[in-house]
């Protein structure tokens, strides 16, 4: 359930009633969130912390301009679908691409390594932004649009690893297919990357991607579905050690797919403004 | 029972201006304002948004502020522009939450596009448009704009005159004498209308091409509950060459497909 809305609000004094009816108006709507079940006028006066005689006339009003539905049987109201037109296409429009990259641009300024948005698509990660810190001389042969094979990236792993087991059975049976050579050197690992994911979020690569190299990845949930995206960074292990991953990179990594993940919206309660 | 909408509303203008028996408060505006907000407008700035209410600017302002306070809006850009926020995403998602019909429909429509490489889209009516409920995009198509929320005009889209040759006879009609009306296409399109409907009649389902954009076709056909119609289930290809695979090999998976989620929406009532 949302946090009571109204206990937001600005002192009524300082707002015109007209304003008020609005806000109220607002509440009542959220009262239904998360799942939409039937309320009585009474349940959502207890939920909006109303009157109830002034959530009996918004509801009637609600219901009149078609955004709530009544059923007479249960003396009950629940949200209509009409509640989609109010701003949820353009709400959901956002690109995490374009809220992703200045975040990530400073991540990889901040920790001295390179940082790469990617998705899954079919047997590899195909990375959609990549961000590298100004201070490093050598970067990853990484760009947008690359492409890196499952088994052989963080990204890949982490993926794997945040899979229920339906799901990562069929990923793992077309990778079989697709690329045996991922498939055997992932085969003998999934157990660990299943336990390492669900121990700390995040997973570690030494030396998979290029030689030489470390890496770390966590998944990103969006409004679209689980793990849709992988967010991972990697630099040299010269510069970028297990250690390192481990106490500061990994957990700047995990507020990082926070705060991408409060951005669009995938946790709505978790905003606050 | 559920009472639904009046179907006086039904092909009523949906500005609120124009519409004298309404109530019109702050709720309803502020819902206005909402509503003003789509694909192509997912940012507005206040003085857009007065003069498309027909509201003083002052009036706009204030609705905006309220709308920000609760996370409905939020400032976007340099512009001074407004964009829809976290709360029109929750609220939308509670709605889709508690569909039966979207529980039922979801994974049928993902079959059905995983299939035959289509679009399928759910929608329903919502004043005079149809609303996307749900949207399933074959894996590496992009979405073309349709997506949960989105609206389509009823009259000129697969998916309305699927929806309006299933409603009863009074409101078909009504619906037939508003469109000849709206304006110089309206002859064309009434009578195209009429050919959806005869379709419908003969098939169960109405091929329409371009929809949307060009180059997309789409047949869709009504969900029935009982007697009752509120959701269309419809597919969509993309090419120019689909209306063999979309009347020959889609249709008939989608009329299957269509009586299965009105089935199991029977089952769980």
């Amino acid at each position: 359930m949302a946090a009571n809305p109204v206990a937001t609000l600005p002192e009524a004094s300082e707002r015109s009633s007209e304003v008020r009816v609005l806000a109220r108006g607002l509440a009542i709507l959220r009262a239904f969130e998360p799942a939409n079940e039937w309320r009585t006028n009474t349940e959502l006066s207890a939920v909006a912390g109303l009157p109830k005689p002034t959530v009996s006339r918004i509801t009637a009003n609600l219901t009149e301009a078609g955004y709530l539905l009544y059923s007479a049987e249960r003396a009950a109201y629940r949200l209509s679908t009409s509640v989609l037109a109010l701003g949820f296409v353009a709400a959901s429009y956002r690109n995490l691409v374009v809220i992703a990259r200045p975040l990530m641009k400073a991540f990889a300024d901040e920790h001295n390594v390179s940082v790469v948005l990617a998705s899954p698509d079919r047997d590899s990660m195909v990375c959609n932004e990549v961000a590298h810190s100004d201070a490093m001389l050598f970067t990853l042969r990484i760009r947008a649009g690359s492409r890196l094979r499952m088994g052989q990236s963080a990204m890949g792993r982490a993926w794997i690893g945040s899979m229920g087991d339906a799901e990562r059975d069929r990923a793992l049976a077309k990778l079989a297919q697709a690329d045996p050579e991922s498939w055997s050197v992932l085969h003998g690992q999934v157990k660990s990357l299943v336990a390492q994911m669900q121990r700390r979020q995040f997973c570690v690569a030494s030396g998979t991607v290029e030689h030489g190299t470390n890496g770390v990845a966590v998944v990103v949930d969006t409004p679209e579905g689980p793990h849709s995206f992988a967010l991972g960074c990697a630099a040299p292990s010269s510069i970028l050690s297990v250690a390192r991953i481990e106490s500061t990179v990994a957990p700047g990594l995990l507020k990082l797919k926070q705060r991408l993940e409060a951005e669009l919206g995938a946790e709505a309660q978790a905003v606050e403004i | 029972m559920v009472r639904t909408r009046n179907p006086e509303t039904l092909g009523r203008d949906s500005h609120l201006a124009h519409d004298p028996a309404a109530e019109v408060d702050s709720l309803r505006r502020g819902l206005e304002l909402l509503r003003l907000f789509d694909a192509r407008h997912r940012s507005l700035q206040v003085p857009e948004i007065a003069s498309k209410l027909g509201l003083s600017r002052v009036t706009a302002a204030k609705l905006v502020s309220t709308l920000v306070s609760q996370n409905f809006l939020r400032a976007a850009g340099q512009e001074g522009g407004f964009e829809p926020h976290v709360a029109c995403l929750a609220l939308g998602r509670a709605v889709k939450r508690g569909l039966p019909v979207v529980q039922a429909a979801q994974p049928r429509m993902l079959a059905l596009s995983q299939r035959f490489e289509v679009h399928v889209t759910l929608s329903t009516r919502d004043r005079g448009q149809m609303l996307v409920v749900e949207h399933v995009v074959p894996a590496g198509q992009v979405r073309l704009g349709l997506d949960t929320g989105a609206r389509l005009p009823i009259a000129s889209s697969a998916s309305g005159r699927a929806y309006l040759w299933a409603q009863p006879k009074p409101q078909r009609s009504k619906w037939l004498e508003s469109v000849s009306n709206d304006d110089g296409e309206g002859a064309r399109r009434k009578s195209e209308v009429k050919a959806a409907f005869q379709e419908l009649d003969e098939k169960g389902w109405c091929f329409m091409a371009a929809p949307v954009t060009s180059q997309t076709s789409s047949i869709a056909t009504p969900i029935y509950a009982g007697n009752q119609v509120d959701y269309v289930l419809t597919a969509m290809a993309v090419g120019p060459a689909v209306e063999r695979k979309l009347r020959d090999k889609v249709a008939p998976e989608l009329l299957a497909q269509a009586r299965m989620i009105a089935h199991d929406l029977g089952a769980s009532a």
